[in-house]
């Protein structure tokens, strides 16, 4: 069995250092990795982003992290980054990693994500060149996504959780006003992680939102947004051998 | 931790959403607002602020109560003499008590 920890949307700055590591420090009690699902900053900046290493760093287990909208607001998504992985953090854009747990391998396959909107109710690449744009990013993240969930199933990875800050479906933006969707995920995401397949995806984002929700091709979805959750996290149990016995029963 | 607040402020032209110069109009008040909340320190594009009857309700989660301290600092700058009801609470820190089978 495998126990992910997952947060995000923590939106720490200067006054917010030291609140999460309490319970940060109670992980490696019940999880095995620690996966922060973006926002991790308010505006983005490098000051913001020390806090968050600080916050993390050390910990008894690994923490995966995909950075959020607001950890691009100062525009030095790089430089964000590269505090967070000198804090030991693995952070993904288009990436994956394989972690060992208990013999195991574990995949996390990461994105930032981006809008667009869901089936019937998307944008498109037509029009305005700023308007293609906008698609064209989103797509570029999920074929990122998709790409590196194959590589951790060709690396005989036995479980593969799918990170993002945008969410792949509309179950878990229930709450949300509707008119705003298209701005808070897209359905490219879902449709790369049924095409390469996944036991579970994460997202935030979406603060009125609600916890549970699942793709069109069956993959559970969380949104660990920490207004959602209303914790410093949730933890997750996945036990591949049960979803092995369950795939084998499938006529 | 949570914290629920209620601030009541009177107000002559609370409801006003047509006509009028924009600074006396709710709706572009309420719009002018959550672009500042944006830009400014909270960073707050999660909070949900909306008129509602002869009133503006603001409602959402925070990181921290300096957070929520300028937030509401905000809030009654830009909408100075309209009815503000608060709904925010500060976002939860405790480890959770059970973790979720998923499969």
């Amino acid at each position: 069995m495998i126990r992910v920890a997952a947060v995000g949307d923590i939106h720490l700055g200067p006054d917010s250092a030291g609140l999460l590591r309490p319970a940060f420090d109670t992980l490696p009690d019940c999880a095995d990795l620690l996966l922060l699902a973006g926002d991790l900053t308010r505006h983005g900046t490098v000051e913001e982003a020390r806090v968050v290493a600080d916050e993390v760093s050390g910990l008894a287990v690994p923490v995966v992290a995909v950075l959020g909208n607001h950890d691009h607001h100062d525009e030095r998504p790089e430089e964000v980054t590269a505090v967070l992985r000198e804090a030991g953090v693995h952070v993904l854009e288009g990436q994956a990693t394989v972690l060992e747990v208990g013999g195991e391998r574990v995949g996390v396959a990461g994105t930032k994500g981006f809008g667009g909107g869901f089936v019937g109710r998307s944008g498109s690449e037509f029009g305005e060149r700023m308007m293609k744009d906008f698609i064209r990013y989103t797509r570029r993240c999920a074929d990122g996504l998709r790409a590196s969930l194959e590589e951790l199933a060709e690396e005989g990875c036995g479980t593969r959780v799918a990170l993002t800050h945008f969410s792949p479906v509309p179950d878990t933006l229930a709450g949300e006003p509707p008119e705003i969707y298209p701005f808070l995920g897209s359905y490219l995401l879902a449709e790369a992680i049924d095409t390469a397949g996944a036991d579970l995806a994460l997202h935030g984002h979406a603060h009125a939102g609600t916890e549970h929700g699942m793709t069109s091709g069956g993959v559970p979805v969380r949104n660990v947004a920490q207004p959602v959750i209303r914790r410093a996290f949730n933890v997750y149990h996945l036990n591949a051998q049960d979803r092995q016995k369950d795939l084998q029963r499938v006529p | 931790m949570t914290g629920h607040d209620t601030a009541r402020q009177h107000t002559q032209n609370a409801g006003n959403t047509q006509g009028g110069p924009s600074e006396q109009n709710t709706e572009y008040r309420i719009a002018h607002l959550r672009e500042r909340l944006a830009a400014e320190e909270p960073a707050e594009l999660g909070v949900r602020v909306e008129a509602r009857g002869a009133c503006v309700v603001v409602t959402g989660t925070v990181p921290t109560t300096h957070c929520r301290e300028e937030l509401l600092r905000t809030v009654n700058e830009e909408l100075a003499g309209l009815t503000v009801r608060y709904d925010v609470i500060v976002a939860g820190t405790a480890a959770p008590d059970h973790p979720e089978e998923v499969s």
